[in-house]
This record gives C-alpha cells, sequence and structure tokens, in this order.
C-alpha cells in the first residue's frame, strides 16, 4: 500500500511516497515557498516522478505537530482534503515522535527538542523500545532554561535532537555532562520518518477519523481580552 | 520606561506625516501597538507610515478584515485585535508568526494583548484633541531601541512637519509625556498562556 506522508510542522517542509518497501519519492524544502505554495505541487513531482497518480495512494499520513502554526494548519488541511477527496484512511502523527524516531537505535534516553519560537521549545522524552520508541512525558512547550533545569535532575544520560537542541545548545550543554546534543541531520521531522512511522498503524487499520483530526496546539489561553479595562482606563 | 513623548497633530495631513516619520526608524521584526479609539486617526497614521515604507496598495482600516498584509521596502502586516475577545482567538490568527522577525507588524488595539507582544515594542496612543481635526500622540518605547528610534522620528517629523507648514517651531512641537500609568506587568514568556 502506497502512503503519501505530509509534514510542515516546522520551517523544513516535505512530503513522501511509500510503502513497508521504502520511499519511492521526497521532496523537502527548508527556505523560500510558503508551505501552500510548496505542498501540491511537490505532491505532484512525486507522483510523476515516480509515474504515479493519486489513484495509487492507499492512505494519507500527517504531521500533527506541535509545530508553526501556518505550517501545521495548511499540512493538516491539505491532509484531510486529499484523504477525503481519494476516500482513503488518514493516520496523524506528533512531529516530535518523528523526531526521536529517528535516533531510536540509542541507549540513551532520547528528548526530543523543537524551536517554538518566543524564546520556547516543544519536547518530550523518550526512550527506544523494540521496533520503534515509547513516548514517556507529555508534550510540553516551555523555555529552554526550563527545560535545563528538569535535565539536571535527571539521573540518566539524555540524547538531545531537534533544531530546538541546537538552538539552545548551550542551555542544554551546562545541565550537565550527561547531556548529548544530536546533529543537524537530525535536527526536523522528516515526511520520510513520517511515513515509516505510520505504516504499522496503517497496516492495523488504527485510522484517525477524518473530522476530529486536528493538529496538537499546545499554547491554549483562556484569559479573556478586558475591554472593559482597557477603554476605561483609556476614558480615565 | 521613561521616555515617552507626545505631539499634537492639526490635520489628516499632519498625521500621515508624523507616520511617515517613523518609516526610517523601521526595521523588520518591529512592533508597534497603536490604540485610539475610531475616527482617532489609527490608520491615517498607518497609511502615513506604509507610503513611506514604499507601500504602494491602499491602506485601509483592518478592523473588519483582522490582518491585512502589505508589501513595501519590508512587509507591513497590520492587524486590529478590537473584534476579538479572548487571547486564543489572537494566537488562533498565527499570531506568534505574524511576529515574523522579516516583516513589521502594526497591531492596533495592541495594548489589550501586551502578554503576547515580544519584549520590545513601542506603543502609540492616540486621543482627540479640543479642537476639530486635532489629535494628540503618545509614544511610548518599550525598550533602549525604541527610544532611540524615538528620537530620530522626532528630528524627522520636525523637518517634515516645518516644511509642510507655514510655521516654523523650531524644535518644539514635541514634549516628554507624563511618567506611564502602571507601566506595565509585562511578563515574558506570559504566565497567563497556558503551556503543556
Amino acid at each position: 500500500m502506497l502512503i503519501l506522508g505530509i509534514e510542515t510542522s516546522t520551517p523544513q517542509a516535505s512530503v513522501a511516497i511509500g510503502s513497508e518497501q521504502g520511499v519511492v519519492a521526497s521532496a523537502l524544502v527548508a527556505r523560500g515557498a510558503s508551505y501552500n505554495e510548496f505542498l501540491l505541487p511537490a505532491i505532484r513531482f512525486c507522483l510523476e516522478q515516480s509515474g504515479l497518480g493519486y489513484r495509487n495512494i492507499g492512505g494519507v499520513a500527517v504531521s500533527l505537530g506541535p509545530g508553526l502554526f501556518t505550517g501545521m494548519r495548511v499540512g493538516v488541511a491539505t491532509a484531510k482534503a486529499l484523504a477525503q477527496a481519494l476516500s482513503v484512511p488518514i493516520v496523524g502523527m506528533a512531529s516530535l515522535d518523528l523526531v526521536a524516531y529517528e535516533v531510536r537505535y540509542t541507549p540513551k534516553t532520547i528528548c526530543a527538542v523543537l524551536d517554538a519560537r518566543r524564546n520556547q521549545v516543544f519536547h518530550a522524552f523518550y526512550r527506544s523500545s523494540p521496533g520503534g520508541i515509547q513516548r514517556m512525558s507529555d508534550y510540553r512547550v516551555e523555555a529552554p532554561e526550563k527545560l535545563a533545569v528538569g535535565l539536571q535532575s535527571r539521573p540518566e544520560e539524555v540524547l538531545l535532537v531537534g533544531n530546538g537542541a541546537l538552538l539552545y545548545g548551550d542551555i542544554f550543554e551546562d545541565a550537565g555532562p550527561i547531556v548529548e546534543i544530536g546533529t543537524m541531520a537530525h535536527a526536523f521531522p522528516t515526511a520520510r520518518a513520517l511515513l515509516e512511522l505510520s505504516l504499522p498503524r496503517m497496516f492495523r487499520e488504527d485510522f484517525d477519523s477524518l473530522y476530529d483530526l486536528k493538529p496538537l496546539y499546545l499554547r491554549r489561553s483562556a484569559r479573556r481580552i478586558d475591554w472593559e479595562r482597557i477603554r476605561g482606563s483609556r476614558s480615565a | 520606561m521613561r521616555g515617552a513623548i507626545q505631539t499634537t497633530t492639526t490635520s489628516p495631513d499632519e498625521t500621515r506625516i508624523l507616520g511617515a516619520s517613523l518609516a526610517p526608524t523601521l526595521l523588520p521584526g518591529d512592533v508597534i501597538s497603536l490604540s485610539g479609539d475610531l475616527g482617532a486617526g489609527k490608520t491615517v497614521f498607518v497609511q502615513g507610515l506604509a507610503a513611506a515604507l514604499g507601500v504602494e496598495t491602499p491602506v485601509t482600516s483592518p478592523t473588519f478584515t483582522i490582518v491585512q498584509e502589505y508589501e513595501g521596502r519590508y512587509p507591513v502586516t497590520h492587524m486590529d485585535v478590537y473584534r476579538l475577545d479572548s487571547f486564543q482567538e489572537v494566537l488562533d490568527l498565527g499570531f506568534e508568526e505574524l511576529l515574523d522577525p522579516g516583516a513589521i507588524l502594526v497591531v492596533e488595539w495592541g495594548e489589550a494583548v501586551t502578554p503576547l507582544f515580544p519584549r520590545s515594542y513601542l506603543e502609540v496612543e492616540i486621543t482627540q484633541a479640543e479642537l476639530p481635526d486635532h489629535r494628540r500622540f503618545v509614544f511610548r518605547p518599550r525598550s533602549p531601541d525604541w527610544l532611540a528610534k524615538l528620537s530620530m522620528m522626532r528630528e524627522t517629523a520636525e523637518a517634515l512637519l516645518d516644511a509642510a507648514s507655514l510655521e516654523t517651531t523650531t524644535g518644539g512641537r514635541f514634549s516628554d509625556a507624563p511618567f506611564d500609568r502602571a507601566a506595565r506587568d509585562h511578563v515574558y514568556p506570559n504566565p497567563d498562556v497556558e503551556e503543556g
């Protein structure tokens, strides 16, 4: 079964088409085009270059973030529209899982860290497990300094991967000698990892509901804008 | 912080000139909060600012479109939060990406959502003065950077306003604004945005 994977949660957006036999086509861009300028032409490119058509796609996998707002919106909306139009199942995966999955062969604890801008990072902890990874914490957004404090209190060795780990490398390295920072090769979630990680779920028919699937928004605010105070203070 | 300055413009044209005077100091990544009642002249001020940045399309009030983007020497994003009720709605507009380091962001009624703002920004408050068409502007810098930009703006504005009017004021158009009411409890990152 050929799966289309869409990953747009970071500035490095990618699409890939593949099956349990491996990736047959993939495209990636990290600057220039906006997500919506890139996405559909990239999918068409992958299909054309591999001699496939939309009718060959048997499922859609999409990264739900956490990640950049616009990318998640465009990626998830496009994936849902394609899954609906092609009448194929959809599976959503977390961007942080994809980053951790790429380094699953380490015996260390894995911490996937993506840049959330505004001096914050998205992160989650993992350990490798037979055939993949197991997540050991919630997806969180916080200041890198706060994550560094959390790292200090851990007894075990930790491998930090992702563009957030590189961006705030000095802060995390100060957290102690048990911290290792991953390289640029593993800095971004990719559609290729998404394909691989989504295949078991496709085979298990562990699909997501097309209508309920949403990006993972970690920044929420319940606060109302206090218009009375603001307008009041101005007329005072 | 200290360093707020104020001035009064006597016509929409002067308001445009004031906006244009701020333009040469602006760089991508700059954030300006603009407050003032309906008809105070927020859009006119932004029209002057945008025109001086080389924006050729007409600038209109974003009250109903919420976000408008213009291409000038730098991209200019013009936003209005007036019709929004919650911080979540602001976040749902992709606010954190509108704070694009590659664009200049002007937020009408930004003072309502300053906890979502970066550390450094400029606050501009416009009120109607007693005389018709007169508008009082207060500029409050929210970082030393903006303090420096304001003094550049002041010089430019004095020169341009003098050139555009019959009277020469030799640098008397601006005065120090009274010290801010409650220098806003600005915490960054904002604890009111739940995390996790």
